[in-house]
């Protein structure tokens, strides 16, 4: 297809005629050049036919040119609702129209709007909902019919990110009120944002024209842009999209794949002017524009809208329009002006001069389609307001373009809590109510005929394109007793479109106004909200952050080949090799045989420094810590005001004011803030430092733990009368300075070591040197949780929960009687002299059986008495363990229960903890 | 509290990174990054944008109510106000985090050839109720120069931390790519540069979520020689850390 419309140079200021670009529509190859819009690139190879609309299919094409408005809809391969008009081409595009059946040029569903006196505005509340369900069969039909876009699930999403800025003063509009506010802004030494959506500096003054000459504009724009270019102190802001006004001038900005998250010390909005369009019968056909669009068509993208045009006049502005449709060889067959007084505009006399027929005091009546297409205008002459002559004249053309008037492009400042008023009498809009350091400023005042709107006893004259709202459709909503604009809004939709009102607020105001006998400043127009234009997805998700935290032994365990498991933020070896079961099991023999080590990095450690430091734990902790010795170690449980379980650790007293204190790796956080928290109320004399990330630590456990360490560690005395279980030395672990603390968490000798986190590689390294002959082996938390389960303890988080006290896990020796005050202490001291409603019992069940799992119930009877918080097949001891919360009367050992299994009930029988070693003989080797 | 030792078993997280990706270390103990094959292209790039790991560089911390009194007794330069950081005669940087606690950061080591870091710490006697911390392995360490690297943080971090307005010694904790952290303005000579700490095992999060963010300003990874260089340039007047 050729270009047929393209007008010469110098017509084009947005193309690059020196690139060339190929795209396809509807399956048809086009051309276009770099800097064309889809729109424009069809325009000029005379495709004017763009989109149906959203209720009866109508053809749509071209209106504002400034993506205001949702006829310019187009399908992308991975977009769908993509504006034409200001969707940069790209070479090799793929554009299909949306929301047709058949073709976009012949969509059978156009045979709809035939049967529209059948779906009036709403006709769906009343109508589809009877009998009860059917509403879910029609809804399927109407989204089939009245759908937009198609989205491609399986489409890979572009990056996205956010990024913050800040500045003294931000400019939204770049035309020229927004060019002299920032300068004006930057000669008081502000650091300025200049922001506009256009590609290109200088809004209106690129295309409308002022004046009978037509070069004021160009001359005024070149002033301005080459005085802000040469600013350093403007940040100029091009292609963006100030989409939203937030509390204390936030602005969200969109640029391209971007979010821009703005602070501004002050916000001066030149958003300019909406044109509006004027409601007349068929007034949505392609070829029907406004004024400026068909100028944004000549001057921006070199595009001839039409060949013969009739403009439709309620301002000076229309003379502009026609002057420049003349001056690009369109002919400009009659402007036909709503006015009845002749304008003594300059722009008017230069259009008379040129022969071009005005006629005063008319309308466009109605606008008359074929072959989807714009191909007359019937004219009226006006009687009265919305009133015509009962017969006109019809005059040939295949453009319409309206200039009946303008509103503010209001919505930024109605965010920033202004009102819009209008001045019924002059027909004028203002912007009131700003709050501080927001201005609104504008260069020229809208001018409106004050009634541009015709109704026609068969309809068609659309108020809200987007939603197919007719006149009758906004009366007749007023007249159901939907009276408020707001409540017009919801019951019609109007204003609910992807053009959010811009076109439809005033005329639905109007239209209100007078069903109601208020005046249109009394009527008002619907809230704005951000976002302004439409905000995808992408863009307020941005780039993803997921923190993740590795160990500094992480390396290692990936060279070793361990499955890696995400617990929270830490990355952790859940065991070693290919298949899950049996290195689970190799892992578990290795400590209980041999020697086994275990990153323990995730570990919480927190110092406690200060001579209230006992004193604080002690309240912070259940256990007593007041009488506890330096160089030992405390089991420490932590609930919380109602006695609830909600951590655990141990507590070493390194010197008499210096402890350091572990904690769950999922609860070091809220145990730390807690511990500020409380303190902050007590007042006592401790320093606390969450010490977590400093240290990476592993737990060396085994029988043979204690000669691998022996051949590191020469300044620590490792014999068991030295160094016994439940205490803490410092020293040093294969050079690297270290603290050694003996716990029994698995239930066998073992040491956990902890080393400055830089350091922790090292130590691995050393200490599966040193273990190489007794066959260390590498061993993940699965089998670390095996191994605990053996001996019965427990997980907060795992096998407690939200109402977990100590007595229900059996832990009532963790919790000293001799106590004035804990933390919870109250709370347990009522809960101990009540009867328990469930217990943690420990289970067992045959090896070969079904493998209960976590959350699977205890039932009795086809009751429900419990659930299980853990279970694992034990090789050592030879059959399936676990935890349970039962009633009090099936937790006593060897008391039979059964564990719904995936619709089958597993036998399993009660047992006392632990399982494994329950003299705990072998962690006090 | 057991502490950092300046043997060479101390590794940064990133040391495979490093190594994957051409890193010419130092012979020294402690291995630091010195380039990554082309020291004269990392040292104009840092100029521009550079990214530097140096989380092996000694720290030191110290809190408590008598840390202030402690670290004066010490010869301690104290910047006045919490969110602070101050110069050191020797070109140490010590920064105030709250009323009662400071970071010390020996980056007067990165003037020296022959980096040898030597265990830091601050210390107090017993009884004093100031206590040291653990800096040197709570936090990597990366140095984010050159003129854009504000542009690198502005994705990454509220903060507003432009060159005019996030002054030279000006210190926040706050929120790194959703990770919390310490940016401190230290410029090296007149380049722009920002230290940031972040805990050690989100050390490879943090790197690449910076790696990501500064590629589209054509950020580059760079050695201690680079900034070694940058260290060795004239200051910039503004500069008053």
């Amino acid at each position: 297809m050729s270009a047929e419309n393209r007008l010469p140079e110098p017509y084009g200021s947005l193309l690059d005629r020196q690139q060339p670009l190929k795209f396809r529509f509807e399956g048809r190859e086009f051309a276009g050049f770099n800097g064309d819009t889809i729109a424009s690139a069809l325009a000029a190879n005379g495709q004017w036919l763009l989109s149906r609309s959203f209720k009866y299919h109508r053809p749509r094409g071209v209106l504002t040119m400034s993506g205001h408005d949702a006829n310019t809809l187009v399908q992308l391969p991975a977009s769908p609702n993509t504006l034409a008009d200001t969707t940069v081409l790209v070479d090799g595009m793929k554009v299909h129209g949306q929301n047709y059946s058949g073709s976009l040029a012949h969509d059978r569903n156009r045979l709809l709007g035939r049967f529209s006196r059948f779906m009036p505005v709403g006709f769906y509340y009343h109508a589809f909902y009877r009998p009860r369900g059917l509403w879910n069969h029609w809804s399927r039909l109407f989204r089939r019919k009245a759908g937009l876009g198609v989205i491609d699930t399986s489409f890979e999403t572009d990056a996205h990110d956010k990024q913050y800025a800040f500045c003294d003063v931000a400019v939204i509009g770049a035309g020229r009120a927004g060019l002299q506010a920032a300068l004006d802004a930057a000669q008081q030494d502000a650091d300025v944002w200049l922001i506009d959506d256009q590609a290109m500096l200088g809004g209106a003054l690129n295309y409308a024209r002022g004046s009978a000459d037509g070069r004021s504009e160009s001359v005024e724009r070149a002033r301005l842009v080459a005085a802000v270019s040469n600013c350093r102190q403007i940040t100029v802001m091009t292609d963006a999209t100030a989409n939203g006004w937030y509390a204390d001038n936030y602005l969200s900005v969109i640029r391209g794949s971007r979010m821009i998250k703005l602070r501004a010390g002050r916000v001066v909005l030149c958003t300019g002017m909406l044109e509006q369009h004027a409601v007349f019968r068929n007034n949505d056909l392609p070829g029907i524009m406004m004024g400026t669009a068909a100028q944004r068509l000549i001057k921006l993208y070199a595009v001839r809208p039409g060949r013969n045009a009739v403009v439709l006049a309620g301002n000076d502005d229309a003379y502009g329009v026609a002057l420049d449709l003349n001056e690009a060889g369109v002919t400009v067959v009659a402007i036909v002006d709503c006015r009845k007084q002749m304008s003594s505009d300059a722009r008017r006399q230069a259009a008379a001069d040129l022969g071009i027929e005005i006629l005063q005091g008319h309308t466009v009546y109605s606008a008359i389609e074929r072959g989807a297409h714009l191909s007359g205008v019937e004219l009226r002459k006006i009687v009265a307001q919305g009133e015509c002559e009962n017969r006109g004249a019809q005059i040939a053309c295949d453009l319409l373009c309206m200039s009946v008037g303008f509103m503010p492009a209001y919505q930024l400042a109605c965010q920033a809590g202004a009102t819009l008023s209008y001045d019924d009498r002059q027909s004028v809009f203002d912007i009131e109510g700003l709050p501080a350091g927001v201005e609104f400023v504008s260069d020229r005042a809208a001018s409106n005929h004050p009634w541009p709107m015709f109704p026609h006893p068969y309809g068609r004259e659309f108020v809200d394109l987007d939603e197919d709202l007719q006149v009758r459709d906004i009366v007749d909503s007023t007249r159901l007793g939907y009276e408020h604009v707001q409540l017009v809004k919801r019951y019609s939709t109007c204003g609910m479109g992807p053009s959010q009102g811009r076109h439809s607020a005033l005329p639905t105001a109007r239209l209100v106004a007078a069903a109601t006998g208020r005046t249109v400043g009394e009527t008002g127009v619907t809230t704005a909200r951000p976002p302004l234009a439409a905000e995808t997805l992408g863009h307020c998700a941005g780039r993803r952050f997921y923190p993740a935290y590795r160990s500094g032994i992480h390396q290692r365990h990936v060279e070793a080949g361990a499955t890696m498991l995400q617990a929270g933020a830490w990355y952790r070896p859940a065991y070693y090799g290919a298949v899950a079961d049996s290195a689970i099991q190799a892992e578990a023999s290795a400590v209980r045989n041999g020697v086994g080590l275990i990153d323990v990095s995730t570990l919480g450690g927190i110092e406690i420094n200060g001579p209230d430091a006992a004193l604080f734990l002690n309240r912070i902790y259940t256990f007593a810590y007041l009488k506890q010795q330096p160089g030992t170690l405390r089991y420490a449980l932590m609930t919380n005001e109602a006695g609830i379980v909600i951590d655990d650790g141990v507590v070493c007293r390194l010197a008499s004011e210096r402890f350091y204190v572990t904690a769950t790796t999922g609860g070091v956080d809220a145990v730390y803030r807690k511990m500020l928290q409380w303190n902050a109320e007590w007042r006592l004399r401790v320093t606390l430092t969450n010490v977590t990330s400093a240290f990476a630590a592993v737990n060396l456990a085994g029988p043979l733990s204690r000669q691998i360490l022996q051949a590191l560690c020469s300044d620590v005395d490792l014999d068991s009368d030295a160094f016994p279980y439940l205490a803490v030395r410092e020293g040093e672990v294969a050079g690297i300075p270290a603290m050694l603390l003996r716990v029994g968490f698995v239930g066998e000798l073992g040491y956990e070591i902890h080393v400055p986190q830089h350091s922790g590689e090292a130590l691995w390294d050393a200490l599966v040197e040193s273990g190489r002959p007794a066959g260390i082996r590498p061993v993940g938390i699965e089998a670390q949780r095996l191994l605990r389960l053996e001996k019965g303890h427990v997980i907060v988080g795992q096998d407690t929960d939200a109402m977990s006290t100590p007595y229900e896990l059996q832990m009532g020796w963790a919790i000293a009687k001799s106590k004035d005050f804990f933390v919870g202490g109250r709370s347990l001291e009522i809960l101990s002299e009540r009867p328990l409603k469930r217990m943690l019992a420990g289970f067992s069940c045959d090896i070969d059986g079904l493998l209960p799992k976590e959350g699977h119930l205890v039932v009795n009877n086809g009751i429900v008495v419990g659930r299980v918080t853990s279970c694992a097949r034990s090789a050592t001891l030879d059959r399936t363990i676990g935890l349970a919360y039962v009633s009090p009367e099936f937790a006593a050992p060897d008391t039979s229960i059964r564990i719904g299994v995936d619709d089958i009930d597993v036998e399993a029988i009660t047992e006392s903890l632990p399982f494994y070693d329950p003299d705990g003989k072998r962690q006090q080797l | 509290m057991i502490s950092a030792s300046g043997n060479s078993s101390r590794r940064s997280l990133l040391n495979r990174w490093h190594a994957e990706h051409g890193a010419r270390f130092n012979e020294n103990d402690v291995r630091f990054v010195e380039h990554y094959g082309d020291p004269d292209a990392e040292s104009s790039g840092s100029r521009r944008l550079g990214l530097c790991d140096l989380s092996l560089l000694p720290r030191a911390g110290m809190t408590g109510p008598a840390s202030r009194e402690v670290l004066r007794q010490s010869g301690v330069d104290i910047p006045p106000v919490p969110n602070r950081a101050i110069r050191q005669a020797n070109g140490d940087l010590v920064a105030r985090l709250s009323a009662e606690e400071y970071l010390h950061v020996s980056l007067s080591l990165l003037r020296n050839a022959n980096l040898q870091p030597a265990v830091a710490g601050w210390r107090a006697d017993a009884g004093q109720r100031a206590y040291g911390l653990p800096r040197s392995d709570s936090h990597s360490l990366f140095s984010l120069c050159g003129h854009a690297a504000a542009g690198v943080l502005a994705k990454l971090c509220a903060v507003d931390c432009r060159r005019g307005t996030f002054a030279a010694g000006a210190v926040a904790q706050t929120s790194i790519a959703r990770q919390s952290g310490i940016i401190i303005r230290h410029d090296f000579g007149a380049t722009l540069n920002f230290l940031l700490l972040t805990a050690t095992p989100a050390t490879e999060y943090l790197w690449q979520s910076l790696l990501d963010a500064q590629s589209e300003y054509g950020g580059v990874p760079v050695g201690i020689a680079a900034i070694r260089i940058l260290n060795n340039d004239p200051e910039n007047p503004d500069t008053d850390s």
